[in-house]
């Protein structure tokens, strides 16, 4: 009786022990899976509206860094050194595309041979020709194509579609996931869409006049029928001349303008010359070259602070 | 009268000066020729709150839950304004239809279906001469 126990406890005892070492195989394994899952896509951004959208679609499966971070002006931006590295390191690059970046020419080498697929939001969109009066006087960095395309929602979806099939080649474990949280993404897409067409049916066809400080805002006005006059070009580099401000000021007068609008990475002092001068109201900030900070710090949330702002302006 | 008023200490001036003319619209008017009566049907598939409305005008109602509503709007004939439509429905009904027609006199200019649970709501462009 004694020798049975002796021997029951002995194969107890081995079983026990094979139990462990599996449970310590499964245990190291299920740690390796896990820490396999966990190395997020390493995405690096030039734009801050695809950042948005990458940040939606890949959710816990991509590490989003923001090259150029909203508030700051992308038309004067240059990488750094250090941006450059944090590039280097990244698996995909996204921007906006269409001469935004004036700089992007010069990354596709490096680009190429670091193995960083660049994602171009502008391949995707239907450009629309830049209103190119008042560069009469000078030579700028845009081609004639008005790079501003995430003033129009419908591009941005096609740019979302575009950026979770990146995701997807990068990362085909994730499909489910980024199909997902895209599928997600384009029903907020089109309920933001039918968003502004209601706010904007409040605003008489005759107020849609839009005075900006450059001329950022022609995917919205073609979209949602305003006419725009810009104090400068499609870049915030281009200077308007004295001529083209009398023009402006006195075009407002005519139109019966009432309001102009600054941007939030302008300095306004010629806006708030030709205020003066017309008796248009100042009408608030718009968030014309990406994102703003606080409730514009999203696609939604700058989307519907600049409707607000011109519905409030201008009914 | 006047005397008898000016006795009181009412200055006549105060109750015979021509009222005050109102404030011009922000707008600009427009001219009664360049105008057009364009007519809106809303028929909802279950009772729902009908609701149009048209920028600078009154938004037109139905009373309480209805399945239709007429409204009309005087436009510029060049260029109408957009009309934002509304249709209230009980969401147990689950999803419902709202339809809207736009007529000028009696052609129909724009027919459009909208669906959804509870509020539906959209809006539509009547499209130029």
């Amino acid at each position: 009786m004694q020798g049975f126990f002796a021997i029951d406890l002995h194969d107890r005892g081995e079983a026990i022990s094979t139990l462990m070492n599996r449970l310590i195989l499964a245990t190291v394994f299920l740690a390796w899976t896990t820490f396999a899952q966990a190395e997020p896509l390493r995405v690096a951004s030039l734009s801050t509206v695809m950042a948005d959208l990458a940040r939606d679609i890949g959710a816990g499966r991509v590490e989003v860094t923001e090259i150029v971070k909203p508030g700051v002006d992308p038309h004067i931006y240059e990488p750094t050194p250090g941006d450059r590295k944090t590039i280097a390191r990244s698996q995909i690059l996204l921007a906006s595309g269409l001469g935004f970046e004036g700089y992007l020419d010069k990354l596709r080498p490096s680009l190429e041979k670091a193995g960083v697929r660049l994602v171009v939001g502008g391949d995707v969109v239907k450009p629309i020709e830049a209103a190119c009066e008042g560069h009469e006087d000078h030579a700028h960095s845009h081609g004639s194509t008005d790079p501003h395309w995430w003033h129009s929602i419908s591009n941005v979806q096609a740019v979302a579609a575009q950026i979770c099939e990146a995701f997807v080649t990068a990362d085909p474990a994730g499909r489910a996931a980024y199909e997902a949280n895209a599928k997600i993404l384009q029903t907020r897409l089109a309920a933001l869409s039918k968003w502004v067409r209601l706010q904007l049916a409040a605003l008489p066809k005759a107020n849609r006049v839009l005075v900006t400080s450059h001329d950022a805002l022609g995917y919205f006005a073609k979209e949602n029928g305003f006419e725009i006059f810009a104090v400068q070009g499609i870049s915030t580099s281009d200077q308007p001349s004295s001529q083209k401000v009398q023009r402006l000021i006195e075009e407002i007068k005519a139109r019966k303008v009432k309001a102009i609008f600054a941007e939030n990475i302008e300095n306004p002092k010629v806006l708030e010359q030709i205020t003066n001068e017309t008796g248009a109201k100042p009408g608030g900030v718009l968030y014309a070259d990406g994102l703003g900070n606080g409730a514009a710090s999203t696609y939604d949330g700058m989307m519907k602070s600049n409707v607000s702002t011109i519905v409030e302006a201008l009914k | 009268m006047a005397a008898g008023l000016a006795l009181l200490g009412v200055p006549v001036w105060i109750l015979t000066r021509p009222a005050p003319s109102a404030p011009p619209p922000a707008s600009a008017p427009i001219e009664p020729e360049k105008t057009a009566i364009y007519e809106v049907l809303l028929t909802a598939s279950a009772p729902a709150r009908l609701a149009v409305r048209a920028a600078n005008q009154p938004t037109v109602e139905s009373a309480g839950t209805a399945t239709s509503l007429t409204a009309c709007f005087t436009m510029n004939a060049a260029e109408p304004e957009d009309l934002a439509v509304f249709g209230n429905f009980d969401p147990a009904a689950g999803n419902s239809a709202l339809r809207v027609e736009v007529r000028l006199a009696g052609r129909t200019l724009a027919d459009a279906t909208f669906w959804g649970t509870g509020l539906v709501e959209d809006v539509i462009a009547i499209p130029k001469p």
